[in-house]
């Protein structure tokens, strides 16, 4: 009779601290080598930012001041910092974008609960607080605020404006031209293919300038476009373009035999595809489609050059006001660490939500 | 060999033809896959289709619910000639259940969800009534406890049971399998067709695309043996096993049987 081997724990290979840096870091030789000369290369870029940031600044509001110090002069940026977040925005009427900025941070939050997530309400409140944000910030009509038109709008708000409302809109958008080029249909499936290749066969400037010099001249005399939605309409062609080859590359992701289980069931073509294909290929393509959504909100800096002020054009203004003129390592610092911050909570999101989300495989 | 058949379940000799197919011929693109078809089954009757790989027995079946095209011929479900007509087809589809020889299950809902995803999508059941009949499908197919896992975490032999349960709760008319045991390990496909079995014990009509010749021998009315795309052999099941008329079904017999 043959006695059963009972279980043991694996052997150890790896003792500790030390026995992980002998391994990684220090063996072969030719390791060693590199560890060394890689340690000196990020002290030799690291130190001389740290003296300039950190050592030599000085947090002044004083820009005679801070001309003594051969370091950062962070006292600029205690200095306008409203003006980063909010443009030329008139000063008293700062408190609007703020309570906008916390619905929008509420929004979000209560979108990451999961019991919340689930319930009608949430939907109910994407769909109504936009409204209310954009009543909020723009004032006017019924809401018996001052009206603050979109030229006074700028800095990180017109930033995250203008990418939240590009993103929200490219994505229905991509979708639907995704299905119609995945499609057999006569008419949709020739449009989608040729609005794609021809949006995509253009630089995103190109785009802007059409939306704000071109367009202009097919309207009627007398009637405007707003030059914020303007950028924003460019900014969603251009990415729903992107966006919808992503999300193909998900409905290609699909075996055919979901589509034929779908069938089997009796489901009609949107059927099928809101319950079962769009939910697979959208998991599939959650790395793409936020390695876009992060596109966009670092190409909203090109708006600068059909004339919004979005968050780097406040850089280049507030260092060429007299006060502060020349301050521009500090501002750029500055823009990039809020681009950062931004980009690295979506791709924090989306990683979330990659591991949340059942998998598509089998 | 391809006049019309006599349906020879005597049993069933009365009630009624529910899926009639008359000089069905289909192609893709220049290859003939299925040759003068004629085949009438009745309510209540259990079919095995069998043949060698490539016979045109799976594209056979899969005409019947319209998942492959035919271009000549007809072809009745249910009172129902499928053509193009896309409301027509989902019809006939609702009344018809299907089960894949891959499962096909939804991978991103539970098992739960996907049980109810045809009553609920479909069938516009409302979400309770789905449940509970979700859960007695569930339950009759063995994998009650399971309801909330998701289908990766199933082996395959409950999948596909799960698939069955799913197909089940459309409450179908006619139930249609492709292959259901193929891609399963041997020790999974008992219980499959133990479900199969108790299906057709209720009086299911069923047709079912299998190499399970002791599955077939126990359950059949009528076994059907393909070859080349056209049914060589129509026959009652015991005449089938024990005297087949054609050679090439003796042949088939004799390897599936003595391997």
């Amino acid at each position: 009779m043959v006695q059963d081997i009972p279980d043991r724990l694996p052997p150890v290979t790896q003792v500790g601290i030390i026995g992980w840096v002998r391994k990684n870091l220090l063996y072969p030789w030719y390791n060693a080598v590199l560890t060394v000369v890689s340690c000196w290369a990020i002290w030799a870029a690291v130190a001389p930012f740290w003296e300039w940031a950190v050592t030599n600044a000085t947090i002044t509001l004083d820009p005679v001041v801070a001309k003594e110090h051969s370091g950062a002069a962070w006292g600029f940026i205690r200095d306008m910092w409203p003006v980063f977040m909010t443009g030329v925005y008139p000063a008293d009427e700062r408190w609007r974008p703020l309570i906008a900025l916390c619905i929008v941070v509420i929004l979000v939050s209560l979108s990451l609960v999961s019991s919340f997530r689930r319930t009608r309400w949430i939907r109910v409140l994407w769909f109504v607080s936009p409204i209310v944000v954009f009543a909020l910030v723009h004032g006017g009509g019924i809401t018996g605020l001052p009206t603050v038109g979109t030229h006074y709008w700028g800095g990180l708000m017109l930033t995250i404006m203008l990418s939240i409302v590009a993103m929200l809109a490219a994505f229905p958008l991509s979708v639907l031209l995704a299905l119609g080029r995945t499609s057999d249909m006569p008419i949709a499936k020739p449009f989608c293919v040729a609005y794609i290749e021809l949006i995509r066969g253009v630089p995103l400037i190109t785009i802007l300038f059409m939306a704000s010099v071109v367009l202009p001249l097919f309207l009627p005399s007398g009637m405007e476009l707003d030059k914020v939605l303007r950028a924003v309409v460019g900014i969603t062609m251009f990415f729903s373009a992107y966006l919808a080859e992503n999300i193909r590359g998900g409905l290609q992701g699909i075996g055919k035999g979901q589509y034929e289980a779908a069938d089997a069931l009796g489901m009609g073509y949107w059927k099928k595809t809101i319950v079962v294909i769009l939910p697979q290929a959208l998991r599939i393509v959650i790395p793409p489609m936020v390695n876009n959504f992060i596109g966009i909100l670092k190409d909203t800096s090109l708006v600068g050059i059909v004339g919004l002020v979005d968050l780097l054009q406040i850089a280049f203004a507030t260092t060429s006001n007299p006060k502060w003129f020349g301050r521009l390592e500090e501002a750029y610092v500055f823009i990039a660490f809020w681009y950062w911050i931004l980009c690295f909570a979506l791709s924090s999101y989306s990683q979330y939500l990659e591991r949340k989300m059942p998998s598509a495989s089998k | 060999m391809n006049s019309k058949h006599i349906n020879t379940a005597t049993h069933l000799g009365d009630s009624p033809v529910v899926i009639d197919i008359q000089g069905l011929n289909k192609w893709y693109g220049q290859f003939h896959v299925l040759k003068d078809i004629n085949l009438q089954i009745r309510q209540q009757e259990k079919v095995v289709i069998c043949g060698p790989s490539g016979s045109g027995k799976s594209t056979l079946i899969r005409t019947i619910n319209r998942l492959e095209e035919h271009q000549e011929g007809t072809i009745v479900v249910d009172g129902a000639p499928l053509t193009n007509d896309v409301k027509q087809i989902e019809r006939v589809r609702r009344e018809v259940g299907m089960v894949f020889q891959q499962f096909n299950l939804f991978p991103h809902m539970t098992i739960l969800d996907n049980v109810i995803s045809g009553p609920i999508h479909v069938r516009n059941m409302p979400r309770k009534q789905a449940l509970e009949l979700a859960h007695s499908y569930l339950e009759r197919v063995g994998i009650g406890e399971q309801a909330n896992k998701f289908p990766g975490q199933l082996s395959g032999g409950q999948q596909q049971r799960v698939a069955i349960a799913r197909a089940l709760a459309m409450q179908p008319k006619i139930m249609l399998f492709d292959e259901p045991t193929s891609a399963l390990d041997p020790e999974m496909i008992k219980e499959v067709l133990d479900v199969m079995r108790e299906l057709a014990e209720q009086g299911m009509t069923m047709i079912c695309v299998t190499h399970e010749m002791g599955f077939a021998r126990e359950v059949a009315d009528t076994m059907v043996f393909m070859d080349k795309g056209q049914i060589v052999e129509y026959a009652p099941v015991k005449e089938f096993f024990t005297a087949p008329r054609e050679e090439r079904s003796r042949m088939f017999l004799e390897q599936i049987l003595n391997h």
